[in-house]
């Protein structure tokens, strides 16, 4: 029997059948997707920055420059962007060479306690920037930190740093973002072949030599990445510059927008400007890293089978080295968490002693739940918007990667970088975009828990697409082709097959767009209302109300929740391959 | 059986504006339970013919039947789907999906599309096919615990369990480390001639394409260069790329000079040569004569006259275990030659050697 079959659209066949009515409708279904997806993307991406140049460059009086004039003019600006260099700069330096080391160790060496290392690398990126400076405050403020009065009392006076100071925010800064580091070094380390390293051993070459001239020259261009992307991260923090900066008038770009936008009179052109600067050098950053990536890219051997790491065998230094990084596990993850676990059970703050703990109690715990600190609905709002987020971010991501990589629409690479461009967004600008946009919009939106989600949406997306792309691309066309050729539908192989396939890591995906999202604290404190705050907002301002008890509770219940989350997408990325974080 | 019927499947270029004629006017024919395959360097178009076959790709034009059904039609504006076609496909990745254990993989072209099999039924066949490729003790096994052989011989029950017309192998063997490579032949071998079904095969190994077919194409850029049984494919290849290809051979170029009673002569470098025959060339044509390493004789105590007896010296030589290869050099060009591992011969010695005429061929240079 001979049977003419009309094509269903999508999954196997993907060549142009002119002349076939299924096709053309599948085609039509394509577009009409295609053009949806990449509208709503545009609208989102695009409409920040459109509204953030408009108002930067205009006045009352129409186009003009004086906004920038202005906004530079005032006294202190020189100082401001003084602070921001070196506080960038410095906590670059301070996360590269921590997190490279970590990984380096981690990676190539034979040192003990490994899993250790691992945990003391991850961790500090799990507790929320605004929680980690905080216990950092009572850690090394001046007069009452905890590590300040030990190294007094051991008449090590002078080794103290104090919190509130430039170098106290370098630390603090490049300790949190050195779990970066750590993923992109562990990374770069894991993909580079041992046995480039092992022919210079055989040319002659002594370990160090070989380290020297082989293995840095090979991950020079991933450190460079790095480097680059740790000063954007440094200019973009808000959490530090903002706890540790504002106090001591160690203002920054980021201090200063949120500064601009937070006291009266509000002053939008000053925010404006300054935003449109961190956009200008971020941006201009990250498109340095992508052409380093490349590079780096070309150094990455490519080869189907998996090669162990070579470890090296530190001989004696086994043990030092183990044990330096145990020391810095305590000071970086034990130490703050257990400050913030004693400040929880303590009814005011003291200084850590056996007299103390006379004093444990669970209130602040019991205060948390109770209707006055507005906690519940703090909660309840961080709940609504992550999930939605979420939600949303991985729907649309789904489809965008789907036609980034399956479909042969025209012009699909420029979905990837519609996607990617919010990476260049620090959330103390998109959050001064936002204002800018609903303020005057005669859409409602301003003040209600919608603008939120849109930052967070807009924010998120290049992390949504890298999950959904990395589950797309594990699906195989052959994967799929065998599935039709033992007589699937396309709709069977969907269901069966894709969905399947897919689904860890779209979770991962999902559960890792919750957790930052609750996270969220830069483009929150500037769109928040009266009924809208979130956790992080309500953290902030516990803060600045001096309730460090309830603070402290609330932060040792979202840390437990957060590692739990955290663990559940290793578990799920590990499967598909996505682990930076 | 197979029709295929001048198949041409072009690509365009990514880059340039150009297309690729990936495949361009095959036709073959392959009897009902043959094994038949097709062979040739990388890039020739294999592929990209078994997948117009599966109907992973779409032809531009030609015709493609299975047991007189029409599966594909460029004038008659027929495309079967290949969910619809009934035919069996070993991928080269063998796409194993890794979310199903051995019995689910093997179950599922029994559990989609049309095909409404009841419960008892599927465990049936499904335990049948597993213990045809012998995994039947592995059938709750996750399939990405499986080990390379173990996940072939899976690929080839999950195509197996569909009964199919026919049965489409790419490269299945490639991804296997040699030893097993090799074992694993002999066992496709048996199991195709036990089920009786017609095969395709597509490789790049000669060896492979020679120990397991009963009929093989020789491609070369997109177009097919000699179909034959293994013999007359390795012993009297029609041009001088089928001989090079498939098994290794000398060349030595030259021109027809005529006939000479039931041979050829042929003007050489090494002068005039007598060739058993000549494939697609005529008096005065140039050519190429091909010679296989293994068909030279060595005349160890030198004395003898006569066509085809050159002098040389040992180059150097070479211990592959079953054989000897020796490099000898003339006074214009080099010949190589292969004899039994008991002949011993010394490098820098002068060599007598003789070129059988009858296993000499002149052809076409291509
Ligand atoms: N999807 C495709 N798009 C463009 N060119 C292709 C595609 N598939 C194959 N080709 C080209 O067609 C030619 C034949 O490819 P293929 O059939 O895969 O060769 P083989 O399997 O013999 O190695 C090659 O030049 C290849 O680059
Ligand atoms: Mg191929």
């Amino acid at each position: 029997m001979v049977r003419t079959e009309v094509a269903p659209e999508g999954v196997v066949q993907q060549h142009d059948a002119p002349g076939q009515p299924g096709r053309r409708w599948g085609t039509i279904l394509t577009y009409l997707l295609g053009a949806a997806v990449v509208g709503t993307l545009a609208y989102l991406v695009l409409s920040p920055l459109v509204y953030l140049v408009w108002r930067g460059i205009t006045t009352g009086d129409g186009l003009s420059i004086d906004n920038i004039g202005n906004a530079y003019s005032g006294s202190g600006t020189g100082k401001m962007i003084f602070n921001s260099v070196v506080f960038a700069v410095g906590s670059a330096a301070v996360s590269l060479v921590t997190g490279s080391a970590l990984a380096f160790f981690c990676v190539r060496s034979n040192a003990p306690l490994k899993p250790l290392l691992y945990a003391a690398s991850i961790v500090p990126l799990i507790v929320p920037g605004i929680l980690f400076t905080i216990t950092w405050v009572f850690l090394l403020s001046k007069d009452v930190g905890v590590i300040n009065i030990a190294l007094r009392s051991m008449g090590l006076a002078w080794l103290q740093i104090n919190a509130f100071s430039l170098p106290g925010m370098i630390i603090v800064d490049g300790l949190h973002l050195s779990p970066l580091v750590f993923m992109l070094m562990f990374a770069a380390l894991r993909a580079t072949d041992p046995a480039l390293e092992e022919s210079a051993l055989m040319s002659g070459a002594s370990i160090p030599q070989a380290i020297r001239r082989v293995t840095a020259p090979l991950v020079r261009p991933a450190l460079l990445g790095a480097a680059l992307i740790m000063v954007v991260r440094g200019l973009e923090s808000f959490e530090t510059p903002a706890v540790l900066g504002i106090p001591a008038g160690n203002w920054v770009l980021t201090s200063r927008i949120y500064d601009a936008l937070h006291s009266y009179p509000v002053r939008y052109d000053q925010a404006a400007i300054y935003s449109l600067t961190l956009l200008v050098i971020t941006a201009t950053g990250l498109i340095f890293v992508q052409r380093v990536n490349r590079r780096a890219e070309r150094f990455q051997t490519i080869s189907g089978k998996g090669f162990r790491p070579r470890p090296l065998d530190l001989g004696a230094w086994r043990w030092p080295v183990s044990i330096g990084f145990g020391i810095y596990f305590f000071f970086v993850v034990v130490l703050p968490l257990a400050m913030l676990v004693w400040m929880s059970l303590m009814p005011f703050y003291q200084t850590p002693s056996i007299s103390a703990l006379g004093t444990v109690t669970l209130d602040n715990y019991r205060r948390l739940f109770g209707a006055t600190d507005g906690v519940l609905v703090a909660i309840k709002n961080s709940a609504i918007l992550g999930v939605t987020s979420a939600t949303a971010v991985m729907v649309l991501m789904s489809i965008a990667a789907w036609l980034a990589i399956k479909s042969k629409l025209r012009g699909r690479q420029f979905v990837d970088t519609l996607a990617a461009f919010p990476l260049a967004f620090p959330g103390l600008v998109m959050g001064a975009a936002l204002i800018f946009i609903y303020l005057r919009s005669p859409l409602p939106i301003y003040g209600t828990l919608l603008i939120l989600f849109i930052a967070y949406v807009t924010r998120y997306m290049p992390y949504g697409m890298r999950y959904a792309s990395a589950s797309l691309m594990q699906v195989s066309g052959e994967l799929e082709e065998s599935a039709t050729m033992s007589g699937a539908t396309w709709k069977d192989t969907f269901r069966r097959i894709v969905l399947p396939l897919m689904a860890p890591g779209i979770l991962a995906g999902w559960l890792y767009v919750f957790i930052v999202s609750v996270r969220e604290l830069s483009s929150s404190i500037l769109l928040y209302s009266q009924d809208t705050r979130v956790l992080s907002v309500t953290i902030w301002e516990l803060w600045e109300n001096g309730r460090a008890g309830v603070l402290s509770a609330l932060g040792v219940v979202m840390v437990l929740t957060l590692m739990a989350l955290v663990g559940l997408i290793y578990k799920l990325g590990g499967r598909i391959g996505v682990r930076d974080y | 059986m197979l029709r295929v019927h001048e198949l041409c499947k072009a690509f365009r270029e990514g880059t340039k504006q150009g297309r690729v004629h990936a495949v361009d006017k095959v036709s073959f024919t392959v009897e009902e339970g043959a094994f038949f395959t097709l062979l040739g360097p990388s890039g020739c178009g294999k592929t990209t013919t078994l997948r117009c076959i599966a109907g992973l790709e779409r032809p531009d034009s030609g015709e493609i039947l299975v047991d007189d059904r029409v599966l594909f039609s460029g004038s008659g504006g027929v495309f079967v789907q290949p969910n619809q076609r009934n035919i069996g496909m070993v991928f080269q990745s063998y796409a194993i999906w890794p979310h199903m254990n051995v019995f689910d993989n093997v179950a599922f072209p029994l559990r989609v599309g049309g095909r409404k099999v009841g419960k008892a039924e599927i465990r049936n066949r499904v335990e049948q096919a597993l213990s045809v490729v012998e995994l039947g003790h592995l059938a709750g096994r996750f399939a990405t615990k499986l080990s390379g052989g173990q996940q072939q011989r899976l690929a080839l029950a999950r195509a197996l369990v569909i009964q199919p017309s026919l049965l489409l192998l790419d490269e299945p063997l490639s991804n296997l480390d040699a030893k097993l490579r090799e074992s694993l032949r002999f066992e496709l071998k048996r199991l195709q001639r036990e089920q009786g079904i017609t095969t395709v095969y597509v490789t790049h190994d000669q060896s492979e394409a020679l120990s397991m077919s009963n009929s093989i194409a020789v491609m070369q850029e997109g177009t097919i260069s000699q179909v034959g049984d293994p013999f007359s494919v390795y012993l009297a290849p029609e041009n001088s790329f089928v001989a090079d290809f498939v098994g290794s051979t000398n060349f030595i170029e030259g021109e027809v000079v005529g006939p000479a009673g039931d041979e050829w002569q042929v003007m050489t470098g090494h002068g005039v040569l007598h060739v058993g025959k000549i494939v697609g060339v005529d008096t005065g044509d140039q050519c190429v004569v091909s010679i296989r390493p293994e068909h030279i004789e060595v005349l160890k105590n030198g004395a003898r006259q006569g066509p085809n007896v050159l002098t040389g010296e040992v180059r150097t030589r070479l211990f592959t275990g079953e054989a000897m290869d020796y490099q000898i050099s003339f006074e214009h060009g080099e010949l190589r030659c292969r004899t039994p591992a008991a002949v011993r011969l010394s490098s820098g010695k002068p060599v007598t050697v003789h070129l059988p005429a009858s296993l000499c061929a002149a052809l076409r240079k291509s």
